[in-house]
């Protein structure tokens, strides 16, 4: 079971992390972090798996793959984004964890901009 | 019969839809991030939604024409920084490379003949082609040395001086500051060619009184 294996590492880590705490709070940082990748990559493999059934769905169910590809990419943007910045933040790290958000979201826009606009283009021609 | 197929076509592809972004809903992560991703998953719902409306007049086509133009703008924008950069820091480079080039031939030129360093002037050609593979090459090399002093020269040619007097040359002064100045000539090409390895021919001296 994957998330006995998940939900392990993690109750593992916390006690290592809460332990050490006392002795060397730096290590335990250390913990954490490696803890949080470990985690992420595992998970990250499978949802790769449920990525690629719902391309197949979306291509099956005739929607453009366009909007498709572009709603992915957005939602692994916010993934990784997320990913980073709680690991700085863990680190005692606010500031870069706030840097990393806002250029999550720049991206996100960047990704984002190409429909907005053709879509407000629409919409100002579309009323003769 | 056509209006029909169409209803149902654009029905089903609301469900669908719905029903995925639901499922991508779930995915998103837990934070902030989800209202971004929330809006873009807004806009698409928008599209599919008011797709009827977009088959009026091709609009279809112009809406796809004009993502494309958008993405490709956004693309070239960011490249084309990248490559500004890019381009402006090699400039400084070369510039660098130059003014470096130009110390050591100076410093070699002034100790090798005690020459004024200040009486130096050094133009150079060089290849600044990025791409290719000679980048970097100097293809030639214009020394312009003013003479203050003409002491040292008038030393080393004592002898050429008598020469000159015996064959009857004419303009004796003349021949006799040619003759230095070419001896200073392929003194400095020398020096240079040795250091750098620029071929001779590619190395012009002058000599300004």
């Amino acid at each position: 079971m994957d998330i006995m294996r998940i939900v392990l590492i993690g109750m593992i880590a916390a006690i290592l992390a809460v332990i050490l705490k006392q002795y060397k709070p730096e290590i335990a940082i250390h913990i954490s972090i490696v803890t949080g990748l470990i985690i992420f990559i595992f998970m990250i493999t499978k949802l790769n798996s449920v990525i690629t059934v719902l391309r197949h769905f979306a291509s099956k169910a005739n929607i453009d793959i366009l909007y498709v590809s572009t709603i992915l990419k957005v939602v692994a943007i916010a993934y990784i984004t997320e990913f980073g910045a709680q690991v700085c933040r863990d680190a005692g790290e606010g500031a870069i964890a706030s840097k990393i958000e806002f250029s999550g979201k720049i991206l996100i826009m960047i990704i984002s901009i190409p429909i907005l606009a053709a879509l407000m283009d629409i919409i100002v021609k579309i009323i003769p | 019969m056509a209006v029909i197929d169409f209803l149902r076509s654009w029905i089903t592809n609301i469900a669908l839809v719905m029903i995925f972004i639901t499922l991508l809903d779930i995915l998103m992560p837990n934070s902030d991030m989800k209202r971004y991703t929330k809006v873009i998953a807004g806009l698409i719902i928008i599209l599919v939604i008011i797709k009827p409306f977009l088959m009026i007049k091709s609009f279809d086509t112009q809406f796809r024409m004009k993502v494309l133009e958008t993405t490709a703008l956004l693309d070239v924008n960011i490249e084309n920084k990248g490559r500004e950069l890019e381009e402006y820091q090699k400039a400084q480079a070369l510039e660098l490379y130059k003014a470096n080039i130009v110390k050591q031939i100076k410093n070699v030129i002034s100790e090798s003949n005690s020459i004024n360093k200040e009486g130096i002037d050094i133009k150079m050609h060089i290849d600044s082609e990025a791409k290719g593979i000679e980048y970097g090459t100097i293809r030639s090399m214009i020394i312009t040395i003013s003479h203050a002093d003409k002491s040292v020269i008038s030393v080393s040619k004592v002898e050429s001086i008598k020469i000159s007097s015996d064959k009857n040359v004419i303009n004796e002064n003349n021949g006799e500051y040619n003759l230095n100045d070419s001896n200073l000539c392929s003194q400095i090409k020398n020096s240079v060619h040795n250091y750098i390895g620029l071929s001779k021919e590619s190395i012009t001296v002058k000599i300004q009184e």
